[in-house]
């Protein structure tokens, strides 16, 4: 480990959220995960540097940003729509992009983050915490894949006896975490296929690490604080096998808590202002009912289950 | 993460417990609103007889006649009794206060005249007074109103006798020749400086001493009276003054005893013909409590509750009131309460009932107004009723009765009263968690206020024991904070339009929006520069608007002093002194309002920013910028509305918002009232900051010209709050709320935020600690803004749907287009 202040790419916080754990929590979110799921509704997460956000409804096309990119990485293309050139584009120091643009048709997801600079930023709230038995929640991303940062953020946090929780992918080296994960106060560990060949194809992965991880997870911290995260993705996760094969999982390491997230398409807009293609069909949904249905299932199974955006 | 919208739906909905309830709400919803001149026609005519009386004996003879001749109105399914007028949703247009409004407005010029000003609703019993005027009897008042053809010709002969007599006249004539600022007030009104005069309400904004009128009734109350007025001499001036005083509040006090009898004989002849069995039980029953009380004091709750309703109600007659309350209910309406329970009379049914009409009462009376307040105001009453707070002994003030009240809200949703709970950490679970069950089904109530901060202003102000302000602390109006029963009321009837200061300042005393030259100053070259010129418009505004009042205040205790409430405020019988002269025990509070101090907070960052310490321009520059309101100048738009803003806990400004704020209480109570008190600041905003901002050109803090003013204190403009609602409040709490009588914030939430019982624990935990952190109140509007934007499509499939606005709840389709794009623009507090 080097004495340096450890550093992380951040896309985003977010004060008052009531979803990620109990109480008043403040939700960090990393940049930077090793899957691809194609449903992802934060697709800025993914990649574990900063990125531009452009907004062609936003953008009015006056071409300030071609004129001031030092880099040539923007410009028009034949039918007079701005073209970002993602190779180009260094994310400059100054931006002068997104700085000209009147419009606020630029955006740049990704800071950087010191350690102590983020504590303090986020530690403004604890009274908000200790009267809410809330604190605060790592997500992104994949924050563990910025192990070192975490280590160093969540020592800060413990001795303060503050509150820290995780959502994670599952997708990260057990070296790398083994010595911290115990002082997470809950987990919300994503699970997504069980099915291998479903996992590579849909999250570009295999979930073999994820599985191993979680087993090991299991063993070493009660399981109360594990919380199952279950995305529903239509003919994806939520058939009834996946769902059948995850009840089996929890009941096999003694995990009583899921949390399950309905598909909605609202991230949708931001994979054409990252440049990149939404892969999903249209036209996929989930029924109350249908989610309904699949939380009786846990339920009849002595699984506790919540609903998020419910 | 993932938060699914089409899944927000609001938790609870309540719907009226009995068929009665519902049959009083529905025909509040169905009826349109109308002038009723009957009162004004009584004492108009008892004025027209009385010529050579003291003016406090004439002033309580008009009244008492007026009272014991107006039609008792007694209505299918009531169970207890009393209107204002003969309508359902009727208004008594107080030609006594002023005339010249209603003038206009039989003319149709008040229309025109500021049409340019303010924005009347259009939607629900605006819509169907016009609608009802179009079938032919009946003519449109102003604009929501109606009025028969055969009512119009009286108002009208009434208007003209209250020329030159009416207190607004007297007024007129008192400043208008010999105040050497009055130039500057009339300006001022012109540009929009202050808020056009507000005819014809100065009246409310305080509580009776109802705890007093119930456990006594008036028959001891008139005992007294009788007493004193027999033990007096008569040596001076003011010996005399008190003997009128008692004779005038005897005579009134007995006029309303005989409106009270004038109902039980209404129910008695009711009941004669009556075929309903159940229904001529219930109506022999009204004529036997409305023969008993208030004379006497209630023997029973639901006889509580006539009297209750009978001696308020009376008050709310005898003046123009706006923000008359009433005040700590479930804590002197608690023993009649408790009483019955333990006897077992009456069940937490029959009293949830009783409540609920109650709700459906305080919303039936209408106020008219001269159109321009009736734009600001929103037409609303702000009756402002405040549950929990302590007792004198610092334990928690809720009770079983409490929770009735916020049930009655939950189940009967009506705009009036609006609710407020004074906040203190030990109130009960099951009282704080009816409360947010309360605020999720949208009403926009309960308000939260930190009663932690009251006492501490109030023991500096009034300097009172802490027992007395523990138990009597309650709430006037829409936000402000008064003495029950004890206190002084008139408001300081008008808000001070901040950004136009700021205008001034900038422009070396001229208002560029008008051309007009309101008091000359250098023009600023520097950030400092203009910060002084800021502070040396902002301090002549405040006081010449000050002196002006005690002037109007003046008129006031000649005209129209309120004889009734001194009647039922301590100490103004012991004293023998009416409200006017100094007759209640705390006598300080006048407020001066504001609006649009966050607008110059995000302005003078702007400018600090941009002029100061970037240097990007200079202040001619900014200037004519701001002239040609932003038109070609994108970039610098978007570096101002980059600069540092309110809201974001960033001390860059924060610290220039506190200055400001302090700045602005010190020069408020630089001023003395016509009570010879200093004036106590208040900060709120009622509507004004649209038309406020309507009449201002393109500011710093890059707003547009015309644009709204961001609402109340401490809420941000909306929109530049991008750091989340914790920094919001964290920015918020940074001001002493101490130094202020009120004040506002308020909160958006999507429902799914405040899903279920730990959804609930989170919005208290999130106003404990805002409060714990100092602030002073939150209040929270419930929705999501495609339901909103819906609402403006289709308003008659919203017909109820009520938001809160700023310090008081409205129908969303009465409300002006431009306050309701507002709502829907404040930045929602996505969880
Ligand atoms: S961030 Fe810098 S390099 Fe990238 S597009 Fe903007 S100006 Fe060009
Ligand atoms: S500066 Fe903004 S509005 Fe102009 S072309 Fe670039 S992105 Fe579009």
């Amino acid at each position: 480990m080097s004495d340096k202040e450890p550093t992380a790419y951040i896309f985003d916080i977010e004060d008052f959220a009531t979803q990620d754990g109990p109480g008043i929590r403040t939700v960090i979110f990393f940049k930077g995960c090793s899957l691809r799921c194609r449903w992802c509704s934060n697709p800025e997460s993914q990649n574990n540097f900063p990125e531009i956000l452009y907004s062609d409804a936003l953008c009015k096309k006056c071409g300030t940003c071609i004129e001031v990119c030092p880099y040539e990485a923007v410009t028009f293309n034949d039918n007079k729509a701005l073209a970002f050139n993602r190779a180009l584009c260094l994310i400059c120091k100054d931006k002068p992009c997104v700085t000209a643009c009147n419009n606020d048709a630029i955006r740049i997801a990704g800071k950087k983050w010191r350690v102590n600079e983020l504590f303090d930023k986020v530690n403004v709230n604890s009274q908000y915490f200790t009267n809410s038995g809330g604190g605060i929640t790592l997500s992104g991303g994949e924050p563990l894949l910025q192990a070192e940062f975490v280590r160093a953020f969540i020592n800060k946090c413990t001795q303060l006896g503050l509150s820290v929780g995780l959502e994670t992918c599952g997708n990260f080296k057990w070296e790398h975490v083994q010595d911290f994960i115990s002082d997470f106060d809950f987990i919300y560990y994503d699970i997504k296929c069980l099915d291998n060949e479903l996992s590579k194809r849909y999250t570009e992965q295999e979930n073999m690490t994820i599985l191993k991880n979680l087993d090991k997870l299991s063993q070493k911290i009660d399981t109360s604080k594990i919380i199952i995260s279950i995305a529903l993705i239509p003919e994806i996760t939520a058939t009834e096998e996946n769902i059948s094969s995850l009840i089996a999982l929890c009941i096999k390491l003694g995990i009583t808590s899921v949390r399950l997230l309905p598909y909605h398409t609202l991230g949708k807009g931001k994979y054409a202002e990252l440049g990149r293609e939404y892969l999903m069909n249209d036209g996929l949904k989930i029924t109350d009912e249908e989610v309904l249905e699949i939380q009786l299932f846990f339920k009849n199974n002595n699984i506790h289950c919540k609903i998020e955006g419910f | 993460m993932s938060s699914c919208s089409h899944y927000d739906t609001r938790e609870t909905k309540g719907t009226p417990s009995t068929e009665n309830v519902k049959k009083m709400r529905d025909r509040y919803l169905s009826e349109p609103m109308s002038v009723d001149v009957e009162y004004m026609k009584f004492y108009t005519l008892a004025h027209k007889e009385s010529d050579g009386m003291n003016s406090i004996e004439r002033r309580a003879h008009c009244h008492a006649f007026a009272m014991e001749n107006i039609t008792p109105v007694i209505r299918d399914g009531e169970l207890f009794v009393g209107n204002k007028t003969r309508f359902v949703r009727g208004a008594i247009p107080y030609a006594n206060y002023a005339t010249n409004y209603i003038l206009r407005t039989l003319n149709k010029e008040e229309q025109e005249a500021q049409a340019k000003f303010t924005e009347i609703g259009t939607g629900g019993g605006i819509e169907k007074s016009q609608k009802i005027a179009s079938e032919g009897k009946h003519e449109v008042f102003g604009k929501k109103f109606i009025i028969s053809f055969e009512d119009k010709l009286t108002l009208r002969e009434i208007a003209e006798y209250w020329v030159g007599k009416c207190m607004q006249d007297v007024a007129d004539n008192f400043w208008k020749p010999d105040f050497d600022k009055a130039s500057y007030i009339e300006d001022g009104w012109k540009i929009g400086l202050y808020t056009a005069p507000h005819d014809p309400a100065p009246e409310g904004r305080y509580v009776l001493d109802f705890e007093t009128a119930l456990s006594e009734g008036f028959d001891t109350i008139i005992k007294k009276a009788k007493k004193l007025l027999k033990e007096i001499e008569i040596t001076d001036y003011e010996s005399a003054q008190k003997a009128y005083f008692w004779r005038a509040g005897i005579r009134v006090l007995e006029a309303t005893i005989t409106w009270a009898h004038n109902y039980a004989k209404e129910a008695r002849r009711l009941a004669k013909s009556e075929k309903n069995e159940t229904r001529k039980k219930e109506l022999l029953k009204i004529a036997e409590m409305c023969e008993y009380v208030p004379a006497q004091s209630p023997r029973t709750f639901h006889e509580a509750m006539q009297a209750y309703w009978l001696i308020y109600l009376a008050g709310h007659i005898e003046g123009a009131h706006l923000g008359y309350s009433p005040g700590r209910f479930d804590r002197y309406m608690y023993p009649y309460y408790k009483r019955d329970i333990e006897k077992g009379i009456t069940t937490d049914k029959e009293v949830l009932e009783l409540l609920e009409a109650l709700r459906v009462k305080m919303t039936e009376i209408e106020y008219m107004a001269s159109f321009s307040w009736e734009g600001l105001g929103s037409g609303n009453l702000y009756q402002n009723m405040i549950l929990g707070g302590l007792d004198e002994n610092g334990y928690r003030g809720d009770n079983e009765l409490s929770l009735l009240v916020l049930q009655s809200a939950i189940n009967c949703q009506t705009t009036q009263p609006t609710l407020s709970i004074w906040y203190d950490d030990s109130l009960s679970d099951e009282f704080l968690l009816k409360a947010i069950e309360c605020v999720k089904t949208g009403v926009g109530f309960p308000a939260f206020f930190n009663l932690k901060i009251y006492i501490q202003h109030e023991l500096q102000k009034s300097k009172l024991p802490l027992s007395l302000i523990r138990k009597y602390a309650a709430m006037g109006g829409c936000t402000e904070p008064t003495m029950e029963g004890m206190s002084y009321g008139v408001v300081q009837a008008g808000f001070i339009n901040h950004a136009k200061v700021l205008e001034i300042a900038m422009n070396g005393g001229l208002d560029p929006h008008t051309g007009e030259l309101i008091e000359k100053s250098s023009l600023p070259q520097t950030y400092k520069e203009l910060e002084n010129a800021y502070k040396f418009h902002l301090r002549n505004a405040i006081r010449n608007w000050q002196r002006y009042w005690n002037y109007v205040m003046a008129a006031h205790r000649d005209t129209c002093n309120l004889i009734y409430s001194s009647m039922l405020v301590r100490d103004c019988l012991s004293r023998g002194k009416s409200l006017d002269d100094k007759g209640a025990i705390v006598n300080g509070s006048p407020t001066t309002l504001s609006s649009g101090m966050v607008n110059v907070a995000n302005s003078l960052s702007v400018v600090k920013k941009l002029v100061r310490d970037d240097k990007k321009l200079t202040m001619d520059e900014l200037r004519a910028v701001l002239a040609e309101n932003w038109k070609d100048n994108e970039t610098l738009h978007k570096a101002a509305m980059d600069a540092p803003k309110w809201g974001n806990n960033d001390d860059y400004v924060d610290v220039i918002y506190e200055e400001l704020f302090n700045t602005y209480c010190d020069y408020v109570s630089e001023q003395l009232n016509y009570l010879g008190e200093p004036y106590d600041p208040s900060m709120l905003a009622i509507s004004t900051h649209a038309p406020f901002g309507k009449v201002c050109n393109a500011t710093p803090d890059g707003r547009y010209a015309g644009e709204t003013l961001a609402d109340g204190v401490t809420s941000p403009f909306y929109g530049t709050d991008t750091n989340g609602p914790l920094a919001v409040l964290h920015s918020a709490g940074k001001i002493d709320h101490t130094k202020i009588r009120g004040g506002l914030h308020n909160m958006k939430f999507l429902p799914s935020t405040l899903k279920g019982v730990q959804g609930s624990r989170k919005l208290l935990s999130l106003i404990k600690t805002y409060f714990d952190t100092l602030g002073f109140q939150l209040q929270f509007n419930v929705v999501d803004s495609k339901m909103l934007r819906d609402a403006q499509e289709n308003p008659e499939q919203y017909r109820d749907l009520i938001v809160r606005v700023a310090g008081f709840s409205a129908f969303f389709v009465e409300l002006g287009t431009s306050i309701q794009n507002e709502i829907i623009a404040r930045t929602e507090q996505k969880l």
